[in-house]
C-alpha cells in the first residue's frame, strides 16, 4: 500500500489544492461564472456614480469591496452545502488525511480565489481615484481579511445547517440583502443618525466604516472607528468558535 | 488481523433502531458485498465504518484501528464512494482523479502515475481532458471508481458503486475491483444486483432489518437450498411447500417433472433465491438505511 501523509504540511497542501479545485479551476474553465460575481457591485457602483459623482464612486469602491468579501462568505455556503449534499464530495474526504479544518479553511480561500477578478477591480479603482497612503492601505486589507474570516467562519457554519441544497438558495439572497444592502455599506453609518450603532451588528458595516473613514468618505470618530474594529473581531471569535464545533467530521 | 471487524454494533435514528447488533469479520484480500432490502442499514454501516458516523453500541474496527477512538488511523487507510456519489462536474477526469490523490497525501509524482494508470485501467484516459460534465452517466460512475481505486487504500467502501451503469461498465468495474483484491486489499461493497454480488464476491453478507441475517461465500449459499431448480407460482397457489416472497411463491424442485401447471416461471436456483428466501422484510424500508 502507498504511504500517505497526514501532517501540517499535507493539511496546507490540502488547503491549496482545494483553492485550486474550487477556485481557480472554475474561473479558467467558465470565465463567465466569475463575471457573473461582478454583475450586482459593478451596477451599484455605475448607478452611484451616475448619482452621486466622486463621492458616489468612492462609495461603490467601498461597497463593491466589502460585497466581494461578503459574496465569498455566500458563496462558501453554496458550495459547501452542494459538496455535502448533492455530490457527496465531502464524505469522499473524509476518508482521507485531510482534516476538517484543512477542508473548511480550504474552501473558504478558494471563494477569495473565485472573487479575485472583483477584489482586482476595485483595488485598481481604489488606487486610482484616491490618495491612499501605504499605511491606509495596510489598514483597508487588514479590514477586508478581518471580514472574509468572519463571513467565511460562519457561512461554513451554517452550511452544515442545511439539509436540503434548494434551501441555500433563498437564505444566501436573504442574506445578500442583510448584509450587503440594507446596512451602512453602499452609505455613511452617519445617515443612520441616532441609529448609527446599527453598523456594528454585521461585520459588513462594520468594515465599510473603517474603509468610509480611512478613504475620507465620511468621518467617523476614533472611538467609532475603534469599534468597528471591536465588531470585526467579534464576529471572528464568533467564526472561530462556530466552524470549530462543526469542523468535525463525524455526525453524532 | 482482520480488514473488518464490528461486535454488536448499533445505531438508531431518533425512535427507529437501524442497526441493532451488527456482528462482521471480514479478511484481508476478499470482496466482501453487503446484500439488503432498502432500508435495512447497509448505508448506515457504510457510514461509521468509513469514521463518517457515530455508532450508538457495540465496536468496530477497521484495519485494526477503532473507528471511534483512532478514526484518524482509519482514515489513512480506507478510501469511500458515498451512495449516489458524483465527481465535480466543470473537472476532468484525470483532474478529480489527480487532485483527489492530493487530498488523499499522495506525492505529486505518485498521484499522477496513479492517476494514470487507473483511469488506463477504466477506460477513461483517452477522456482524462473531457469536462466530466460532457460525460455518459457511467464514464461519470466509472471516473469515482478510478479515483478511489488509484488511492491504491487498504480497505476500499464502495456504496452501490455500479447503479445506473451498463453491462459493458460493470464488467470493466468488476475486472478492476478483482485485480485490486488480488493485490491483498479489501473491497466492502453494496449493491442491489444480486448477480454482481454472485459474479464478484467472495462473501457475502445478508443484512435485514439491522442484522446480519447470512453469510457465506455466494456458492455454499446457493448450495444450501433445497433442490436444483426454483419454480415459482404465483402466491394465491395453496402449496405447503412453497416460500411465499412478495407475490409469488417460489418452490424447490429436483427435477423438472416435478414443476405444477401453475408455474410462472422455472430457472435452475441461484443466489437471488437465497436472498428472496432469507430477507423476510421486503417492501418495508424507508428513506435512512
Amino acid at each position: 500500500m502507498r504511504r500517505v501523509r497526514g501532517g501540517l504540511r499535507h493539511q496546507l497542501r490540502a488547503v491549496l489544492v482545494l483553492a485550486w479545485l474550487n477556485g481557480l479551476l472554475p474561473i479558467f474553465r467558465s470565465p463567465l461564472w466569475t463575471i457573473s460575481t461582478l454583475a450586482m457591485p459593478v451596477s451599484l457602483l455605475i448607478l452611484l456614480t451616475i448619482l452621486y459623482k466622486g463621492m458616489g464612486l468612492m462609495m461603490g469602491i467601498v461597497g463593491g469591496l466589502v460585497w466581494t468579501m461578503l459574496s465569498s462568505g455566500t458563496a462558501l455556503i453554496g458550495d459547501a452545502a452542494y459538496y455535502r449534499l448533492e455530490l457527496k464530495f465531502q464524505q469522499m474526504i473524509v476518508a482521507t488525511p485531510t482534516n476538517p479544518l484543512a477542508y473548511a479553511v480550504g474552501l473558504a480561500l478558494s471563494e477569495v480565489v473565485f472573487t479575485l477578478p472583483g477584489i482586482v477591480l476595485f483595488s485598481v479603482l481604489l488606487v486610482i481615484k484616491s490618495a491612499i497612503s501605504a499605511e491606509g492601505a495596510l489598514e483597508i486589507a487588514l479590514s477586508l481579511v478581518l471580514l472574509w474570516y468572519a463571513v467565511s467562519s460562519v457561512a461554513f457554519y451554517s452550511s452544515t445547517l442545511f439539509t436540503y441544497i434548494r434551501y441555500t438558495w433563498a437564505v444566501v439572497s436573504l442574506m445578500t440583502l442583510v448584509l450587503g444592502i440594507l446596512p451602512p455599506v453602499y452609505y455613511p453609518a452617519t445617515y443612520l443618525w441616532s441609529m448609527w450603532w446599527v453598523a456594528y451588528l454585521v461585520p459588513t458595516s462594520s468594515s465599510a466604516m473603517v474603509l468610509q473613514g480611512i478613504l475620507g468618505i465620511a468621518h467617523y470618530s476614533s472611538f467609532q472607528l475603534a469599534l468597528a474594529y471591536v465588531s470585526e473581531i467579534v464576529w471572528c471569535v464568533i467564526g472561530t468558535v462556530l466552524t470549530l464545533k462543526v469542523a468535525r467530521w463525524r455526525s453524532l | 488481523m482482520q480488514a473488518i471487524v464490528a461486535r454488536k454494533l448499533r445505531r438508531s435514528f431518533g425512535d427507529r433502531e437501524v442497526l441493532r447488533g451488527i456482528d462482521l469479520d471480514v479478511d484481508y484480500g476478499v470482496i466482501a458485498t453487503l446484500l439488503g432490502p432498502n432500508g435495512a442499514g447497509k448505508t448506515t454501516l457504510i457510514r461509521i465504518l468509513t469514521t463518517e458516523l457515530m455508532p450508538h453500541g457495540g465496536e468496530a474496527y477497521v484495519a485494526g484501528y477503532d473507528v471511534v477512538k483512532q478514526a484518524g488511523e482509519v482514515r489513512r487507510r480506507i478510501a469511500v464512494i458515498p451512495q449516489d456519489a458524483r465527481p465535480i462536474s466543470y473537472m476532468t477526469p484525470y483532474e478529480f482523479v489527480y487532485s483527489y490523490l492530493l487530498l488523499r497525501g499522495l506525492s505529486r509524482g505518485d498521484a499522477r502515475k496513479a492517476a494514470r494508470e487507473s483511469l488506463e485501467e477504466l477506460g477513461l484516459w483517452e477522456l482524462r481532458g473531457v469536462p466530466i460534465y460532457q460525460l455518459s452517466g457511467g464514464m461519470v460512475r466509472r471516473t469515482l471508481v478510478a479515483a478511489v481505486l488509484a488511492s491504491n487504500a487498504e480497505i476500499v467502501f464502495l456504496d452501490e458503486p455500479t447503479v445506473g451503469l451498463d453491462a459493458v461498465s460493470r464488467r470493466v468495474v468488476w475486472n478492476s475491483l478483482r485485480r485490486y483484491s488480488s493485490g491483498g486489499a479489501t473491497i466492502f461493497l453494496t449493491t442491489h444486483y444480486i448477480d454482481e454480488a454472485e459474479q464478484i464476491s467472495d462473501v457475502v453478507f445478508l443484512i435485514d432489518n439491522g442484522s446480519i441475517v447470512s453469510r457465506g461465500r455466494p456458492r455454499d449459499l446457493v448450495n444450501s437450498l433445497p433442490g436444483k431448480y426454483v419454480v415459482e407460482y404465483p402466491a394465491s397457489v395453496n402449496n405447503n411447500s412453497c416460500i411465499r416472497v412478495g407475490t409469488s411463491c417460489l418452490s424447490f424442485v429436483d427435477s423438472l417433472n416435478e414443476v405444477g401447471k401453475d408455474a410462472l416461471r422455472v430457472s435452475p436456483k441461484s443466489l437471488e433465491h437465497y436472498v428472496l428466501v432469507t430477507i423476510k422484510s421486503w417492501g418495508e424500508g424507508n428513506e435512512e438505511g
